[in-house]
This record gives C-alpha cells, sequence and structure tokens, in this order.
C-alpha cells in the first residue's frame, strides 16, 4: 500500500491506493456516464475507504457534551488558557441558547408560547431535544438557509443587470433542496452536472413572453468560463483562485495560472487556451484536476456535458481535499461566528485552520454521515462549546494583521448581528405574527430593492458570489432604523397590548414585551426603568399607550440586545 | 445618580436635546485637535481607481496612431495632445473641459514608487491611500482619517471625512474588504471612521423624523433605548460600536449637511446635466460599468457637503476589476470613454467651486493608486513556466518585444507602478505649475524631480497646514502622518 501524502501543511489528509488501480478509476466513474443520486451516494461510499481516518478525537478532562469539545479544550489546555481564571466561561443560560438556537436553526425568535414552555421545561434533555425539534421544522430551516444560498450562487430574480447575463432565479430549487435535506453533494452535483436527474436550469418569462434560461454555470466565453471556475473554487472549494485567471497568483504560489485553467476547462467544451494579456498563445491547458484525486481520468472528454459531469464528480469527490472541510467549515462559522479556517473562502496553505484536527474530523464525519448537513449541525449545536456563555472579553477576533497565526479559541461564541431575513422575521414574531414560510422575508421581497432591506445588509442584486454579509452597521443604515418608514410600520404593538388584559398595566406589558422580544422577564432595574417610560411617555396626555408601547417595543428591537444573536 | 441619569432621559423638558447622546463619549470629543491653519481648509480628494494611463491623461506623449504589427515600444500614446488654459501644461485629448482650469492646477508628473505592485491593485490602492506599504504590522489610517482627526470637523456636527461611491457592504469579496479598511480610519478607531454614502442620488431623506413619530417621540425613543442598553449589563465591543453609530445618525440629523443632500431639488436641471457624463451609458463598451450618474452626482453632493462644511469628501469612480480604468482590452476606445465620463463632471465641480469663492481655500486632489505602461510580451514565459510574470517585469521594459497584431491590444495594459500623475487644484495651489518630467520612451520613467508618496502626502498635509511628522501614538510608538515623518512637501507646486 502506497502513501501519497498531499500536500505539507494544513490539508494533511492522506490517500491509500489500493493495489488494484482499476478499481480506483472504477470507484471514482461510477457505473455508467450519467449521473444520479444513487450512484453518487454509492460512490461515496467507495470513494471514502481512500480517504484517511482523521485521528480520534483527544481524551480530555472537564465537562464535554460532544466529541467537538473534546478538540476545544484540548487546545485550550494545550495553550495554558485555563491557568486564567475565566478559563471555562460556563454555561449560557436557557433563555439565551433557546434565542441563540432558534436564530441559528429557523432564523427567527421563538413565539412566546414557545419560550414559555422551553423556560418551564424541567428536563435535563431539553436543549438537545430543541435542537432536534428545530432541524424538523423543514420549511422555516429551509427558510432560513435560502438567503444564504442565494447569496452564495449569485442568485437573481432578474436575468440581466446592466446588460450582463445573470445567473438565474434559484429561489425554488434551492427551497426545496433544504426542506428535503437534500445530501449536499447531491447538491452541488445537481448545480453543475447536467446529467444528474435534478438539474435544471432557472426559467425566466420576460415582460414580452419570451422565455430565457440562465443557470449559475455560464459558459458562453472565455471570461465566462474562467468566473465560473472561481465561482465554484470559491464557494464549494473554499479557495480563492480567480487571481490566477490571466496570470499566475500573485500572492499565493498555490495558483500557478495553468493549474487554475485546468480545472476551468472542465467547464468549457474544450480545453482552454491561455490567453494572456489579450493575447492567444496557442497553449492548451489539459483539463485537471488542481488536487491529487486518485483514480481521476487523466484526459477529459469532448463535451461540455461530459466535462461537467465529470467537474461535479471532481468536485463532490470525497477524495477532494477541499469540498467537504468547506462546508463544514461554513456552518461552523455560521453558529459560532468565525471559521475554523478564515476567510472561509481562501483556504491556503500557508495559513493553517486554528483546529485542523477537529476540522478534518468534521469533515470526515460529515462524508460518513451521508453529506447530512442536519446531522453536522446537530453535532455543532449540542456541543458545549456552542452552548458556552457569550463573554466580550473571551471572544475571538480576526487578527487580520497575522493571519498565519490563528489564535482562535472558541471560549465564547462571536456577537452576530442578525441579517435583515432574521430581524425582520423576529419582529413579525415578536408582534405576534404567524411565521407562515410564504410571508418570511427572504420571499417576499426578493428582487425588489428595498432601502430597508439594503440598510440591513440585504444585496439588491447579487452580481457576485457571496458567502457572508460583513454586518458592519453604518450612519447610513442606522438613520433607515430611526426614519424609515417601513422599519417604524413594523412597530404595531397591538397584540401585545391585548395580551396585557384590559387593564394594560404597565408592568404587564413589560413582562410580556421583554419575554416576546428577548425571552426573558426583566430584572427590577429594567421593569422600574421601562414602567417608568410607558407613564411618563402618556403623562400629558398627547401620546397614547399605544403609541407608547409602540415607541417600547421601538426601542428593545433597536438594541443590541435584539440586533445581536449572543 | 442612575436614577438622576433616568429622569434626564425621560424628562419631555429641554434636557432631552442632551439626553439622546448614548454616553458613547469617546476619543473624538475629548481630544482637542492641534491648532493646525493651512491655505486651504477642505479637500475634495477625487479617487480614480484602476490605473489611469497617464500618457494619455496627465502626462501626454506623443500620439501614434494604431497601425497592424506596430510595436508595444512605438506606442507613445493612444490620442493627440491639447493645450490648456495653462502654457506650461498639456493634457490627452478628451479633457477639453477640465483644460479651461489648468491655471488653477499643479501637476506632479513625477511621482515615483520603488515598490513593485504586479497586478496587485489591492496592494497598490492601500498604499496610495494609506502612504504605507503592506505589510505595515498595525492598521494605518487613511488620508481622510488623518484629515480628520489632525483638523477635526469645520463645523459641528458636519462629519470631517465623507466618502461617497464606496459600497455599503462588501459582503464575503476579500478585495472589497480590505478596500473599506484601506479608505478607513485604521488604528484610530471608529471616531475617525468615514461618513460613507454609497449612491447620492438615493437621498437622504431619512434626516429627517418621520411625521407619524416626531422628534420629540424619536429622542424619548433613543433616550430609553440608550437607558435599556445600560441596564443590560454586558457590552460587546460590536454593540458598543452599534450604540455609537445609532447616536452618530441621531447627531447627523441636525447637521447642516441635512441640506446638502436634498440636491436634486434644490438644482436646476440644467447644473445635474453638467454633472453628468458626457456619453450615454447604454452606448458604453463595458455595459457592466456603468455608474452613471452617481460618480458626477457624488461631485455635486461634494461641493455641496464642502459648503455645508465638511473637511476632506472623498469621491470614488467605484472600482472594479478590469472595468473602468482598469484597461485590459480595447484600451484606446476605452479610454476615449473614461474621459468622457470624468472630464465634464470634474470641469463642472471646478467651475462652481470657483463660481463660488470655494476653490480658493478647497483643495482638490485626482489620484490613481498607479499608472500604466506598454504591455511586456503578453506570452511572458519565465524560468521555463509558462504565464508567470515576475512582479513588476512590466517596469522595466520598452515594449519591443510587444507586437501590436489587432485592435483590441492598442493601448496601456501593463499595470505601471513605477510613476504616476498626481492632480493638485485650486486652494493652496500654484496654478499653471508642472513639477517633474518622465521620459518620452518606455519606461517612462520619471527624469527630473522625482518624488515619492509621502511627499505627494506631505504637499497635501502643508496646503492644509499639517506638519508631515505629525504622529499620535499607538502600541507605545508615535505613528506618523507620512511614512517615519520624513515626507517632504513639494513647495514648487504649493502657493
Amino acid at each position: 500500500m502506497r502513501i501519497v501524502l498531499l500536500f505539507a501543511a494544513g490539508m494533511s489528509m492522506m490517500y491509500r491506493l489500493p493495489a488494484a488501480e482499476a478499481d480506483v478509476a472504477a470507484s471514482f466513474m461510477g457505473a455508467a456516464g450519467a449521473n444520479s443520486q444513487e450512484q453518487l451516494v454509492s460512490r461515496r461510499a467507495a470513494r471514502l475507504t481512500l480517504v484517511k481516518k482523521p485521528e480520534a478525537p483527544p481524551a480530555v478532562e472537564g465537562a464535554v457534551f460532544n466529541d467537538i469539545d473534546r478538540f476545544i479544550i484540548f487546545r485550550w489546555r494545550e495553550k495554558k488558557l485555563s491557568d486564567s481564571a475565566a478559563s471555562d466561561p460556563g454555561l449560557c443560560d436557557d433563555s439565551t441558547f433557546l434565542r441563540r438556537v432558534y436564530l441559528d436553526v429557523i432564523g427567527s425568535v421563538p413565539t412566546l408560547d414557545e419560550t414559555k414552555r422551553f423556560l418551564e421545561d424541567a428536563h435535563g434533555d431539553k436543549r438537545a431535544r430543541l435542537v432536534d425539534e428545530l432541524l424538523a421544522r423543514s420549511a422555516d430551516y429551509a427558510a432560513h438557509w435560502t438567503p444564504f444560498w442565494l447569496d452564495a450562487l449569485a442568485s437573481n430574480v432578474a436575468t440581466t443587470f446592466g446588460g450582463v447575463i445573470s445567473r438565474g432565479d434559484h429561489l425554488p430549487w434551492v427551497y426545496s433542496s433544504f426542506v428535503q435535506n437534500k445530501p449536499y453533494d447531491v447538491f452541488v452535483a445537481e448545480l453543475i452536472d447536467p446529467t444528474m436527474p435534478g438539474f435544471k436550469k432557472p426559467g425566466h418569462v420576460d415582460i414580452l413572453g419570451v422565455r430565457y434560461s440562465v443557470g449559475f454555470l455560464r459558459n458562453r466565453e472565455h471570461k465566462e468560463v474562467l468566473q465560473t471556475a472561481a465561482d465554484v473554487g470559491q464557494v464549494f472549494l473554499g479557495t480563492g483562485m480567480k487571481c490566477a485567471s490571466c496570470h499566475s497568483h500573485f500572492d499565493n504560489d498555490e495558483w500557478p495560472q495553468k493549474r487554475f485553467l485546468a480545472f476551468a476547462g472542465y467547464f468549457n467544451d474544450k480545453d482552454l487556451e491561455r490567453i494572456r494579456c489579450e493575447k492567444k498563445s496557442g497553449q492548451f491547458v489539459p483539463a485537471a484536476s488542481p488536487f491529487e484525486q486518485p483514480g481521476a481520468p487523466e484526459a477529459a472528454p469532448a463535451d461540455t456535458k461530459a466535462r461537467l459531469h465529470l467537474a461535479a464528480l471532481l468536485v463532490t469527490d470525497p477524495a477532494n481535499p477541499r469540498f467537504a472541510k468547506t462546508i463544514v467549515n461554513r456552518l461552523w462559522k455560521r453558529f459560532l461566528g468565525l471559521g475554523l479556517f478564515e476567510p472561509a473562502d481562501d483556504f491556503r496553505l500557508d495559513t493553517p485552520a486554528s483546529h485542523p484536527a477537529l476540522l478534518d474530523w468534521l469533515a470526515y464525519d460529515f462524508l460518513q454521515h451521508g453529506c447530512d448537513l442536519k446531522w453536522t449541525m446537530r453535532l455543532i449545536l449540542t456541543s458545549r462549546t456552542y452552548q458556552l456563555r457569550s463573554d466580550p472579553a473571551l471572544e475571538d477576533k480576526l487578527d487580520t494583521l497575522h493571519p498565519r497565526e490563528a489564535n482562535r479559541w472558541f471560549r465564547s461564541p462571536a456577537a452576530r448581528r442578525l441579517t435583515a431575513e432574521q430581524l425582520l422575521d423576529s419582529i413579525r414574531v415578536v408582534r405576534r405574527q404567524k411565521l407562515e414560510d410564504a410571508r418570511r422575508v427572504y420571499r417576499v421581497s426578493e428582487g425588489v430593492p428595498d432601502k430597508l432591506n439594503s440598510a440591513l445588509g440585504r444585496p439588491d442584486i447579487r452580481s457576485e458570489v457571496s458567502t457572508g454579509r460583513s454586518g458592519e452597521v453604518a450612519v447610513v443604515q442606522a438613520l433607515e432604523l430611526l426614519n424609515g418608514a417601513k422599519y417604524n410600520e413594523l412597530m404595531n404593538p397591538d397584540l401585545l397590548v391585548t395580551l396585557a388584559g384590559k387593564e394594560a398595566e404597565p408592568r404587564a406589558i413589560m413582562e410580556i414585551v421583554y419575554l416576546a422580544a428577548l425571552q426573558r422577564k426583566p430584572s427590577a432595574a429594567e421593569l422600574a426603568l421601562g414602567c417608568d417610560f410607558l407613564k411618563e411617555s402618556t403623562a400629558d396626555g398627547t401620546v397614547l399607550l399605544r403609541e407608547a408601547v409602540s415607541d417600547m417595543l421601538w426601542s428593545i428591537v433597536t438594541s443590541p440586545a435584539f440586533q445581536y444573536v449572543n | 445618580m442612575p436614577d438622576m441619569k433616568r429622569r434626564e432621559f425621560l424628562s419631555a423638558g429641554g434636557k432631552l436635546a442632551a439626553a439622546w447622546s448614548l454616553g458613547t463619549t469617546t476619543a473624538a470629543a475629548e481630544e482637542k485637535p492641534v491648532k493646525f491653519e493651512g491655505r486651504a481648509n477642505a479637500v475634495i480628494f477625487i479617487y480614480l481607481p484602476g490605473g489611469v494611463a497617464q500618457q494619455d491623461t496627465w502626462d501626454p506623449k506623443p500620439f501614434t496612431p494604431y497601425s497592424r504589427g506596430m510595436r508595444g515600444s512605438d506606442l507613445l500614446a493612444t490620442c493627440r495632445t491639447i493645450r490648456t488654459a495653462a502654457d506650461p501644461i498639456s493634457l490627452g485629448e478628451g479633457l477639453e473641459e477640465m483644460a479651461g482650469f489648468m491655471n488653477h492646477a499643479a501637476l506632479i508628473r513625477s511621482l515615483k514608487t520603488s515598490a513593485r505592485f504586479g497586478a496587485s491593485h489591492v496592494k497598490a490602492q492601500f498604499y496610495a491611500m494609506t502612504g504605507y506599504l503592506e505589510p505595515v504590522g498595525l492598521k494605518p489610517p487613511s488620508l481622510g482619517s488623518i484629515v480628520a482627526r489632525s483638523l477635526g470637523p469645520r463645523v459641528p456636527n458636519v462629519p470631517p471625512y465623507i466618502y461617497i461611491g464606496a459600497d455599503a457592504d462588501p459582503g464575503s469579496n476579500v478585495d472589497k474588504q480590505k478596500a473599506a479598511e484601506f479608505t478607513g480610519p485604521g488604528f484610530y478607531g471608529s471616531d475617525y471612521a468615514p461618513f460613507r454614502i454609497t449612491d447620492p442620488s438615493q437621498g437622504l431623506e431619512t434626516l429627517n423624523a418621520l411625521a407619524t413619530v416626531g422628534g420629540k417621540r424619536l429622542d424619548r425613543r433613543l433616550a430609553y433605548l440608550s437607558a435599556l442598553s445600560k441596564a443590560a449589563g454586558r457590552d460587546s465591543g460590536a454593540a458598543a460600536h452599534y450604540l455609537k453609530v445609532i447616536d452618530d445618525a441621531r447627531r447627523m440629523m441636525d447637521s447642516p449637511v441635512k441640506k446638502a443632500f436634498a440636491y436634486a431639488k434644490e438644482e436646476s436641471p440644467e447644473t445635474l446635466k453638467a454633472y453628468e457624463p458626457r456619453v450615454p451609458g447604454g452606448s458604453l463598451l463595458d455595459k457592466s460599468y456603468n455608474f452613471y450618474p452617481r460618480f458626477g452626482h457624488g461631485l455635486l453632493l461634494a461641493r455641496r457637503l464642502v459648503e455645508a462644511g465638511a473637511r476632506f469628501v472623498q469621491v470614488e469612480l467605484q472600482y472594479d476589476p478590469f472595468k473602468g480604468f482598469d484597461m485590459h482590452e480595447k484600451g484606446a476606445a476605452r479610454m476615449t470613454e473614461m474621459k468622457k465620463q470624468i472630464d465634464g463632471p470634474i470641469a463642472q465641480l471646478l467651475r462652481e467651486l470657483k463660481q463660488r469663492g470655494l476653490l480658493e481655500r478647497t483643495l482638490v486632489v485626482i489620484e490613481s493608486e498607479f499608472g500604466r505602461t506598454i504591455a511586456s510580451d503578453p506570452a511572458h514565459q519565465i524560468d521555463g513556466k509558462a504565464g508567470t510574470e515576475a512582479i513588476g517585469a512590466a517596469e522595466e521594459h520598452d515594449g519591443s518585444k510587444l507586437v501590436i497584431d489587432n485592435e483590441n491590444m492598442y493601448g496601456f495594459h501593463g499595470h505601471f507602478s513605477t510613476n504616476h500623475t498626481v492632480v493638485l487644484l485650486g486652494g493652496a495651489v500654484r496654478g499653471g505649475t508642472v513639477y517633474g518630467k518622465t521620459a518620452d520612451r518606455h519606461p517612462m520613467l520619471p527624469v527630473e524631480n522625482a518624488v515619492t508618496l509621502p511627499d505627494v502626502h506631505a504637499t497635501i498635509f502643508k496646503a492644509l497646514g499639517i506638519p508631515s511628522d505629525h504622529s499620535y501614538i499607538t502600541e507605545g510608538r508615535p505613528f506618523y502622518v507620512t511614512e517615519d515623518g520624513e515626507g517632504k512637501a513639494i513647495d514648487e507646486v504649493l502657493a
């Protein structure tokens, strides 16, 4: 048995090459020239046998909910973080967990009833049960993940903008994929591989009734092919290759132009010619995987469909060293605020992951469990690491000045600003409106540029793929919260006031509003503050109680406690 | 005391005006800027990213028309040279409107940089905006933040550094995130961050309280928001920053900048038109590079903001790789088009600044991150490795290896770190001045009076009265406004 060590640092995935190379090749291509979910699944299993098992989770002392915690605590100990008094930050309280996990799984805060039920539940396993319950709410779960993938695929309702053809509207397909919890490799293959039964280019009918069909893959001309390959590299392989499209990457030696063009060749109908400075070189670069993937065919077929099929096999291959790692890292970053490797779109050999062993382990575990996104999510959400108390002093910060050091410890989740979708859907829940899927934000104003949504960071037009929004807040955007008509119209408190009963005592109102918005009771000081606010607002008779409660609602949902997940 | 505070927040009386302050008063309010006084007291910084070919614009060379098979070494400029209002200054054809204002301009044609950026626009832009080469070891502030901190606001409540035309949210685009960083405050912190306007034509209605809410209720809401956030305790960095931005937003409502944003209503259609490009958006070769009329209206807004008391306004022609001035094909045709996009609007800005007597004390700067040169042999190979080009390979060659065999290749494709021109106009500038000279053959290196970027920055600072060795302490050491405090102002271009 030979051991092939691929790339030195950072990407320590090893392959065992069985003696019969033909078997390996067969395991790669599958039985027929076409793909299907069944073939993909059986190929996945066969190919996984080529991947070296990761190291077992280290043994550690201390509170551990699952194996993830072992890797995390091991690094604390290794770095002697345990010496400081605050070494174990402790678990967050139930209210915090409830809010965090709702926002992370279904993208909104819980209803009043859900909050009460969870807080009153005295069973020790209630957190794990809640995770399962939320993951099982398929429609809500899909609604929360759809916007992420619309950004990542640069999905647009319009077929063109500024004369440039867009990549089509992927909303229905993304949404239904997540409702079904489609295996992730199948999801990716359906986007790339025309031989997959689920492959479909989004269609669009313009006002004259003309039907257009535009897809994520654009390959009508050289530049589009390169862009498509770079997008696939960025989104699915977490690798920034675009710089290498017209010259060798000037900042990352891993990417000579040739390596990139070889990869990009799979998205074209034939091998790509090296073009530098608009001048054709006459040299064609044979299509080849940028990674060493045993059994991958050496030559590429001569038609686009077959090439794209091959591209999908190469990208989703368990032996591809970046496919599984990229997605588990994205899930990690979504839930903990920062990735195990950063930037999550630019995995580089010279920039180590903060926990390489955990990354290996999570990726392998994900492949072993059928590329089931919910499986890995459940694992992260039920880890103790995810459930730690938020402590600003312990929060990791991305050290952009020293990217090679990867000093991230995950002793406290990072405060994450709610996305436009999370915030606006949550406000509706607070006001006791039903969270019906069809009315959720990602759907209702899709394609309609709207100042409030833009101010909250939702792109009007997705002209390029993007796997994260910055969460930065600036003055112009803040003004939209202060004085924007649309945001202010949301502050209707009628159903909350009704709930407080006929008397509508300030105290009763306060308790309801806090529980609805922040999933907890107000402290004595908060109660006094809020009751005074209501009394004094209405004291001179010019402001009605309803208006004062609306003001209160505005203040609470506009405060950092509501605008961030902690 | 907390109780007192609360009463104060909640009273509907005169104290409310102070009460909306969310208690995030920081260094900005406490630090008194040193009193600096220069000939100019405001800056409009026109940023044209992408790498403007100096041969076709500010440092024109002899026109060599396209002929199939010509050598790169023969291509000196893709357009004719025109005369301007100041005899010593000539410009590339297509800048006729701006030419009329060259008696107010000084052109520094000999900015020489020894760093080799290759094709990395972002690294060059980082340098152009901060005056420091990466890696610095800390985050250096941008020019705008340096001026904002050193001089403070000109008029209270008017943000001293306003940035028009960059994306509000760079998403996960690493280059755009980087751009937000190097046009930002660096280690100075968010007190000196720019007030960013993405698209001026969107207006800013939200500077007024909603009629249905009213100012009084808004202030009460904000006071309560502040009080409840304090009562909730534990402050993460992100939350503190968020509260400060909310606070800044409320301040902005009392600011004179409010009026500046109403330009679409207050300016005549003729004026608006005069700020628009002289080429219809739909006819652009590069249809996806159509930010019409965002750039021109940005300049108009900049003029109004300076009138309202802004200190440093930067207007960016949006940068996208391979678009705009980053010309990699059809260089000549695209240059003609780009000049049509900038010449009229910039000239209109100068015209209005002059008419309103603002040009006297407003320094206008036009800059790009580097210049351009003729491409080297496009199918370049080094050490047998196909497709590699040593960084800086384009800097020293004469273009004789390049055969221009189609019109798409006719133009200045190479990135030229070594040299470009900086244009200064207006306040404190000795009009009609050309400083420095470049060679007439490729590589067009500076042959007289070469200066460095720190020298250029020192010149801008001197116009404003800021010494080039002014510094702020960080990590226990002084960090200077020009590298190591060594920039030398070019007195020849200052009045």
